[in-house]
């Protein structure tokens, strides 16, 4: 069933149609806040938040993409989170014992080699080093797969804005991962 | 150096954007010039490793209200405004959870899951209630404390939330479990109405069983030491100072004994156990230091010599 299926349903009272749209939706977003964030536990609470919000104000959706609307509030729930997070002092992942208190962000698995998983973590570094508008550019785009027009809705700005916004943001983002590893040569021809 | 660089259309070829026009002429200008043939290829490598990047599955459930999606604005509430429409004020003299009668909202868990086909299903595969092994909070809890009492053999207490500090006015899903019992039977899509009054004695008997939690304040602002450990409090009374008069003024409290600040405000039950939603009090200044208290619930029959077995977790206010 198709999303502006489900959310016409949802509008109407059918909390079921809604939750049909959360189990689409929560793993994509999950992954973004994640990628905007760094902290699983903070992702998770974004997720939560999203729905929530995206809950209380279906009587009130004008049409137009549920995905990119979904992803919209997700955006402003990251910038909430973020600058509450901001506020805090970086929390330390692991406990007075060695114990792990967050959610470990194990994806890069076991089997990955040596090289692919320094490779990878420099590129969740540099994703995390980049100012909050480019990053999320870089998110949307590179791990989210949005188009340039679910983009334009999803943050509210012209189509022209997210290509330059995202063209700085990637030549930003080469520029910090070159320079943290300058011994590598990410990306050579 | 040929001419002007083309950085300005390295996103745009990345995605396979450009006009043929735009195609062309960077075609042209790359072949004679190294730097930029160069720096395209960093950037797309830079591309490739973001896109390479995991994309774990939301871990945790969601939770959702179960009450339709119709706005309607309740007066009273203060905590995030979007939220008006779900929920109702909570109980000013917040003595006990749902002590006062509100009605909690009943919430809709939607689970985390991989595989894209199933809501809210228990995640141990079955609607058999907690098992005796299960002394774990669920991914997401990693924030947590488990504790036994000698005088019910098999059964652990279990307190854990997500992180060990929180802003003010945030709301904290609370997972608070007596394990080795049975309880949270309603595995089901929506969670079961139980939530109404969990802490009433003779109430349904598995409302009976969820852990009373309360959140008290150790200390006005300034980081200090916590309370760890048991906090002792008599069953039927836990917060003799702050319990039944309206709401405190949060910022101005400077107590010299813990002054419980806030109780769940409804509760949820999720499929791997209950989980309560208690809110930090809006207003409490960065610093304060939080105590979040759950207590061996009631149990009809056994009479209980002394104070009850707690756990407690020391939150921060951020």
């Amino acid at each position: 069933m198709d999303d502006d299926v489900l959310l016409e349903r949802a509008r109407g009272g059918d909390r079921e149609a809604f939750s049909d749209l959360v189990v689409r939706y929560q793993d994509e977003l999950y992954t973004m806040a994640l990628r905007l964030l760094g902290r699983p536990a903070d992702a998770a609470d974004v997720v939560q938040e999203t729905f929530l919000r995206a809950y209380v104000r279906l009587p009130g959706l004008r049409s137009g993409s549920v995905r990119a609307w979904l992803y919209r509030v997700a955006i402003n729930a990251s910038h909430d989170m973020r600058r509450r997070a901001g506020r805090r002092p970086e929390q330390p992942l692991e406990d007075a014992e060695g114990k792990v208190v967050d959610l470990p962000d194990r994806a890069i698995g076991p089997e990955a080699s040596a090289e692919l998983r320094e490779q990878l973590e420099a590129a969740r570094r540099a994703l995390l080093a980049l100012p909050a508008d480019y990053r999320t550019a870089v998110v949307l785009r590179d791990v989210n797969e949005l188009s340039y027009e679910e983009m334009a809705e999803a943050l509210r700005v012209p189509l022209g804005t997210v290509k330059s916004r995202l063209s700085r943001a990637r030549t930003m983002l080469a520029s910090v991962l070159r320079e943290a590893a300058p011994a590598t040569s990410m990306g050579e021809a | 150096m040929a001419g002007q660089h083309l950085e300005w259309l390295f996103s745009a070829a990345i995605d396979g954007a450009l006009t043929t026009d735009e195609r062309r002429r960077l075609d042209e200008h790359l072949a004679v010039c190294p730097a930029c043939a160069s720096a395209l290829a960093a950037q797309r490598g830079a591309v490739e490793a973001v896109r390479a990047l995991p994309r774990p599955a939301m871990p945790v459930a969601v939770v959702l209200p179960t009450s339709p999606p119709v706005a309607e604005a309740p007066r009273g509430w203060r905590w995030l405004a979007w939220a008006a429409p779900l929920l109702r004020p909570g109980p000013a003299s917040a003595t006990l959870v749902g002590a006062a009668g509100v009605a909690a909202a009943v919430l809709l868990v939607v689970h985390a899951h991989s595989g894209g086909s199933q809501v809210a299903t228990s995640a141990r595969g079955g609607g058999g209630g907690a098992s005796a092994a299960a002394a774990a909070p669920p991914p997401g809890f990693g924030y947590s404390v488990v504790k036994s009492d000698p005088s019910r053999p098999g059964q652990q207490l279990v307190l854990a939330v997500s992180s060990s500090g929180y802003s003010a006015g945030q709301q904290v899903l609370v997972y608070a479990r007596v394990t080795g019992q049975s309880q949270g039977k309603s595995q089901g899509r929506l969670a079961a109405p139980q939530a109404g009054a969990p802490a009433a004695p003779g109430a349904a008997s598995t409302a009976g069983q969820l852990p009373v939690v309360t959140l008290t304040q150790v200390t006005p602002g300034a980081t200090g030491s916590a309370g760890k450990g048991a906090q002792a409090g008599s069953a039927g009374s836990p917060a003799p100072d702050a319990a039944g008069a309206a709401a405190p003024p949060y910022a101005a409290l400077a107590p010299a004994a813990p002054v419980q600040v806030a109780s769940p405000t409804f509760d949820v039950v999720a499929g791997d156990g209950p989980l309560q939603v208690i809110t930090i009090p809006g207003g409490l200044p960065a610093g304060t230091v939080l105590q979040l208290t759950a207590q061996f619930p009631p149990q009809p029959g056994l009479s209980v010599s002394g104070s009850p077995v707690s756990v407690s977790l020391t939150i921060t206010v951020s």
